[in-house]
């Protein structure tokens, strides 16, 4: 098992172990939407279907992740634990990135919300329940709001809007609860191990 | 020959243990679909077939979580066809929606806790040939409803959707076997096994 140096502080001590042992989800969650979303801007921008606000925008923020994600990752792959404020901090920066973009790219007719769902995977399986509730809970609401900023502004679908909108966030808190009963399962599994 | 057997009954206790994920899945995608048919259907003909499958996982869940309260859990055989089940179901719907079927179809997000459950359950390689399928199934029922839909692979949209799912819908699937490796290796870790047995 890798050995940490132990110069870190965390919001919830009793979790440390988890959150040393889903950083490399997370982190390898954000290497996935970083590389998805750079290859999308350039397809775009080289095809000339974005605009350029658009890709500006893209591009700083996943450029941005690229940069904190390679930080975290020299720090892992060096053992040392990363402060914990430091990696749910960086998850905020994830979803923020996510629904920046979501916004550029037209709120409810954006495609990259799909990107939520391996970012909340992530955070799911490292994070301490009362984070990761909130961290779903804010998600909902701000996603709600910028699809519901969208129909306001003109955004149309076949589809009742709002039965597509309540899928979505449906699924979304549903791969959060999958990811943190399957924690449990195995932090169970774990403690009958050791009694 | 030890070592095989507490491979075997490790795979074994995976199984047990983690079919509540997918028993919990299941219930999202039930939930998401007995929405989708009571408030799209246009007509009692749609609404009532789009029911009827939901209906049928909501009794086969239900059949799984009592088998698992018993103590008489599902097989891997018995999670495998099941899981199946649920991918055909979820891609019937994408196939069979009115307004919008195939790449248009915004249900394809019912695969997500699916595939995620799927990985945290199975060895990586069935995983992976699970992914294939739900892939296979998607991109094909996509295909054939684009023939008769403006919404298709040729348009540069359409590939840049596929493109995005393809991607998220592969790394559920892909965190969740890294994860099942992290948590093998903790567990073996934690009863003084060697974590790469």
């Amino acid at each position: 098992m890798a050995r940490y140096k132990d110069d870190s502080t965390a919001l919830f001590p009793a979790e440390k172990d988890d959150l040393i042992y889903g950083q490399g989800v997370i982190i390898n969650a954000r290497w996935i939407m970083v590389g998805a979303g750079l290859l999308l801007v350039f397809w775009r921008s080289l095809l000339g279907s974005a605009s350029l606000g658009e890709v500006r925008i893209s591009l700083l923020l996943l450029i941005g992740l690229a940069v904190m994600n390679f930080f975290l990752y020299t720090e892992v792959f060096r053992k040392r634990r990363s402060l914990a404020s430091v990696v749910y901090l960086a998850s905020v920066v994830d979803l923020a990135v996510i629904s920046c973009i979501v916004v550029a790219q037209g709120g409810f007719t954006a495609e990259s919300f799909v990107f939520y769902f391996p970012a909340m995977m992530a955070l799911s399986v490292a994070f301490p329940l009362q984070l990761i509730v909130a961290y779903t809970g804010v998600i909902l609401i701000v996603y709600t709001s910028i699809c519901n900023n969208s129909l306001i502004a003109g955004a149309e679908s076949e589809t009742n809007p709002w039965l597509i909108i309540i899928i979505r966030l449906l699924m979304i808190v549903g791969v959060v609860a999958c990811s943190h009963t399957y924690w449990r399962v195995e932090r169970d599994r774990r403690r009958r191990a050791t009694e | 020959m030890q070592d095989m057997r507490s491979t075997a009954q490790e795979a074994a206790e995976d199984i047990f243990f983690g079919q509540a994920v997918l028993i919990w899945a299941r219930w999202f995608v039930i939930v998401a679909g007995i929405i989708i048919a009571l408030w799209g259907g246009q007509t009692q003909t749609v609404l009532t077939l789009s029911t009827i499958p939901f209906i049928a996982l909501m009794v086969l869940n239900f059949f799984l979580r009592a088998r698992y309260l018993a103590n008489q859990p599902a097989n891997q055989l018995l999670l495998f066809v099941t899981s199946l089940l649920d991918l055909i179901v979820i891609t019937l719907v994408i196939f069979f929606s009115p307004e919008n079927k195939g790449l248009a179809s915004p249900f394809f997000v019912l695969y997500y806790p699916m595939l995620l459950a799927f990985a945290f359950v199975m060895p990586p390689r069935f995983t992976l040939v699970y992914t294939l399928l739900a892939l296979f199934l998607y991109i094909g029922a996509s295909a054939i409803a684009g023939l008769s839909s403006q919404t298709s692979f040729l348009t540069l949209q359409g590939q840049q959707d596929l493109f995005r799912r393809v991607v998220t819908l592969g790394a559920m699937s892909g965190l969740g076997a890294y994860y099942w490796r992290i948590q093998r290796a903790r567990r073996r870790a934690a009863m003084g096994e060697s974590p790469d047995r």
